[in-house]
């Protein structure tokens, strides 16, 4: 079994617009996750 | 660029969603959630069944799930389960039993660009809201 650090997650370059260059830092992944959480939570209806 | 413009641009697009929310009604909605979130690596094979899903946070962690179950020759499935906790300062994979490592590298932008990409489908794709356009400026 494969997981998810293999190559199938390649193609998302092509499809997201909103990747950034080069490697995130921590920090930029924690704010953005917590920015899609955020909004997730609320159309869940848990906000 | 800022990755998080298209957000800005959600904020306003949406409007108040207040619903009652039971158990199985989240439940049903995490579910719809993490079978698009399982379609956008791509085509996946008959054999196996994907999902990637927002599971929850604490005050200074998110937490994202990827599954797979993936049937074998014989009938029997073979199952991945793989749990992201992502802080300020670092991100934590656990792997069914397997020891946490710390994510770091490629692993570490795909991550973000699942996370981005989750973003972006799932709330037009589940709930009907989000922006006819996405903007990254």
């Amino acid at each position: 079994m494969k997981s998810p650090e293999s190559s199938r997650f390649d193609h998302l370059e092509d499809r997201d617009p909103t990747v950034i260059e080069g490697v995130p830092t921590e920090a930029q992944l924690a704010e953005l996750s917590f920015a899609v959480a955020s909004v997730i939570e609320e159309l869940r209806g848990q906000r | 660029m800022n990755p998080l413009g298209f957000f800005k641009y959600f904020k306003i697009a949406k409007t108040s969603i207040s619903k009652p929310n039971t158990q199985s009604s989240l439940r049903a909605k995490v579910h719809a959630e993490a079978q698009i979130g399982g379609k956008l690596f791509g085509p996946v094979p008959a054999h196996i069944k994907r999902e990637f899903f927002y599971l929850g946070r604490t005050q200074d962690h998110t937490v994202w799930v990827w599954h797979e179950r993936i049937k074998n020759t014989r009938g029997s499935e073979n199952i991945l389960t793989t749990r992201y906790e992502v802080f300020a300062d670092k991100v934590i994979k656990s792997q069914n039993n397997l020891p946490h490592e710390l994510v770091a590298g490629a692993e570490l932008k795909h991550l973000y660009q699942a996370i981005a990409t989750y973003g972006k489908h799932v709330p037009k794709q589940v709930y009907g809201y989000g922006p006819a356009r996405v903007s990254t400026v």
